[in-house]
């Protein structure tokens, strides 16, 4: 764990672990990752890890790089250097790293762990296979659409495969209409906690802001994820909404690295 | 200016419009000057006469300045209170109103049923050709093709100026394979619709990354390429003469003819060629109801979530773990495809085909029929769709007209001119198209949400006041 601060003109970012040590493996790897647009360096040298069932925090000024980390890990940038390693199931995978790096794919498994280097990956590969669900400084919600659908839009995937992508689900077959249900299933259970349950057939755009910064925690957590990132979970929100935003997350408990 | 006059909402404005009025006179009579003022005419010895025609000048001016002294006094007023009124509905009108659409959609869908039963019988047989085919089946393909766009356009939110062009390689499709391998309507219909859905996934791959008003005129190109190789093609698709004696669909065999084998003969009928037309029109609508059909099941899928999760908001979409390439791809081929099936349909109908009816102008009134129906809703599309096409039509058969306005009046000719009227009207009347409410793909608890919404309608202002200030 390192924290990297250099006084490249504009950035430098910095990487702090709050967490108590514990002796489990990380999720998350981050090593020596660097991202230039052009002539400015937004991140420099960047090392830190995040452990499973921790928050862990990245922390800094304003346009520190704290989101273009996070748009590094999600796969919505491409790094310049450096290398951003997850993986979960069985520890032992870590010790395929330096070989997976060699190799020059994407994934190594070992057992039932497995190792993505998401750098290599297109963005929605990382959410759909690594398991790394994000949400956004700035709310991108589907405000057209209701809240329920919302959740089920971020149970994409696992439908589009019960559906038999679409062919079997437009035949009627009462398998997806199961799928459906539990998928719907989920999406009340996350209605749930988050206090969200009462509004389920309105329109997220209607939702006040606290509740929209809930709904996308909601969202990004039906997509069941290994690794939740919050960009600025409590931006916008008075001193009230951000207490109870903490104690959702508190309570949830997943593994996750969170974001102030 | 609107805001102002509906200020002292009670007090009109008199000086105010007088002044209005006034220089929009001076305007007009500027304008209308060398236009109307002044004519050239040849006499009788090949020379150009200038002529003077103050009195009509003088009748254009009065009556537009006339127009606008009531539209200052009248209309613009009515039109900001009616805004204003609109805004603070608008809180309350994502609710579905579906209490009038319960009865409209049966009440259409039995009208369709029995529309040519009904032609036949007040028409004749002989009249009743004219009303099935100009009314019925053309208003009917321009249906199925506004409910191929809408996928397109409504659901995943891609804006195609070129969606005729799929439309033409599914009448080409059928007119080509049909006469060079005598192959039957009911093989190439779907042949038509695979061809037109892979030339949907071809458009699709180079204008991926494209949105918006990129994405337009890429589209509007790709329409006009697909029109210019139907034209330079010479060898295969005759150019500008078209392809002529396509074969007609047959009744499950058996042709619509005169001869023994025939239609009528073999049912004991009189022969017509209304039996032909009323088959057409059933055919035309069984294609349209299965493309609302399929519409109306996709959208409950994820398929057709995840079209509508990429109109609101692409990135959003991506780190949900949405595959956009594929959601996108399949939007456009689903879109082609129902206008591949359109398109087959048209030739087997016309029986002959040529570039010309595949032009840019029947993009637009796609579009158009699309845009004011309200984009994403079925009825309003239809509804569209039926104004904007039996408009036309009616147009041709307004011919009291010509008693009012002389012989050489042509009521079709003011056809664009009352589009384009019917548009402004329809973009200031109701901005988001005729049917702007959206139905929600599922309900968490289907009864309780709408005994909720009906509270909603009475209680809520608040939710948007309370909107995003972060």
């Amino acid at each position: 764990m390192s924290a990297a601060n250099h006084a490249a003109a504009t950035a430098g970012a910095a990487a702090n672990a709050t967490a108590p040590l514990s002796s489990l493996a990380p999720v998350l790897s981050v090593d020596h990752l660097s991202m230039r647009f052009g002539g400015l360096v937004a991140i420099n040298d960047l090392c830190f890890t995040a452990r499973r069932g921790d928050i862990t925090a990245l922390i800094g000024p304003n346009g520190a790089g704290k989101t273009t980390v996070f748009n590094c890990i999600t796969g919505f940038y491409k790094p310049s250097e450096g290398r951003i390693a997850l993986q979960f199931g069985d520890p032992g995978v870590w010790e395929e790293l330096g070989a997976l790096t060699q190799r020059g794919t994407r994934r190594a498994s070992r057992g039932d762990g497995v190792l993505f280097l998401l750098e290599r990956m297109p963005d929605y590969l990382v959410t759909q296979k690594a398991r790394v669900a994000r949400t956004f400084q700035n709310i991108r919600l589907f405000q057209g659409m209701t809240v329920l659908e919302n959740l089920l839009v971020a149970q994409h995937n696992p439908l589009m495969w019960a559906s038999g992508y679409t062919v079997l689900g437009a035949l009627g077959l009462p398998s997806y209409a199961r799928a459906e249900r539990s998928a719907i299933d989920k999406a009340r259970y996350w209605l749930e906690r988050t206090a969200l349950s009462e509004r389920a057939d309105d329109l997220a755009g209607e939702l006040p802001y606290g509740a929209q910064r809930r709904l996308e925690i909601a969202r990004a957590m039906c997509t069941d994820p290994a690794l939740l990132c919050l960009d600025e979970p409590a931006a916008g929100l008075n001193p009230s909404e951000s207490a109870e935003l903490g104690r959702y997350s508190m309570r949830r408990r997943f593994s996750s690295s969170s974001m102030t | 200016m609107a805001l102002e006059a509906s200020a002292p909402a009670s007090r009109v404005d008199i000086i105010g419009a007088l002044r209005q009025a006034a220089i929009t006179a001076l305007i007009t009579f500027g304008l209308l000057l060398p236009l109307i003022g002044f004519n050239t005419v040849q006499n009788i010895r090949n020379e150009i006469v200038l002529e003077t025609r103050w009195p009509l000048l003088a009748a254009l001016v009065a009556i537009i300045a006339a127009g606008r002294f009531l539209h200052a006094i009248l209309i613009a007023p009515w039109l900001a209170r009616r805004a204003q009124r609109q805004r603070r509905e608008d809180a309350v009108r994502t609710a579905p109103r579906a209490r009038g659409a319960r009865w409209v959609v049966p009440f259409a869908l039995g009208f369709a049923a029995v529309y040519p039963a009904l032609a036949l019988s007040l028409a004749g047989t002989q009249g009743a050709v004219k009303w099935v085919d100009n009314f019925g089946v053309q208003i009917l393909i321009y249906v199925m093709l506004g409910w191929g766009l809408n996928i397109v356009v409504g659901l995943a939110g891609l804006l195609d100026l070129g969606y005729v062009a799929f439309y033409a390689v599914g009448a080409y499709s059928y007119a080509l394979l049909a006469n060079s391998f005598g192959l039957s309507f009911w093989i190439l219909l779907p042949v038509a619709g695979c061809l037109a859905a892979f030339w949907g996934i071809l458009l699709g791959f180079p204008v991926l990354r494209l949105r918006g008003d990129y994405l337009a005129i890429v589209t509007l190109a790709f329409g006009e390429i697909i029109r210019l190789i139907l034209i330079n093609w010479v060898p295969v698709t005759n150019g500008y003469t078209g392809i002529s004696s396509i074969p007609r669909p047959t009744f499950f065999g058996i042709p619509f003819n005169a001869s023994d084998e025939g239609f009528a003969a073999r049912f004991g009928l009189e022969f017509s060629p209304v039996y032909r037309t009323v088959f057409l029109y059933y055919l035309i609508l069984a294609l349209a109801l299965v493309t609302a059909a399929l519409t109306v099941r996709l959208r409950r899928l994820p398929i057709g979530r995840a079209w509508e999760a990429l109109r609101e908001d692409e990135i959003a979409c991506r780190s949900l773990g949405i595959n956009t390439t594929n959601t996108k791809l399949t939007a456009f081929a689903m879109g082609a495809m129902f206008a591949g099936f359109a398109g087959s349909f048209f030739a087997a109908r016309q029986g002959f085909i040529s570039p010309e009816s595949f032009t840019f102008m029947e993009s637009a009134v796609i579009v158009a029929i699309v845009v004011l129906g309200g984009m994403g809703s079925l009825l309003g599309v239809a509804i569209a769709a039926v104004i904007m096409i039996g408009g036309t039509e009616i147009m041709r058969e307004l011919d009291f007209l010509k008693a009012v306005f002389g012989s050489d009046f042509d009521p079709t000719q003011y056809r664009m001119l009352l589009f384009g009227f019917g548009m402004v009207l329809i973009m200031v009347w109701r901005p988001r198209g005729l049917i702007a409410t959206r139905e929600p793909s599922t309900l968490l608890n289907a009864s309780r949400s709408s005994r909720r919404h009906e509270e909603k309608a009475q209680s809520t202002r608040p939710s948007l006041v309370r909107g995003r200030h972060g």
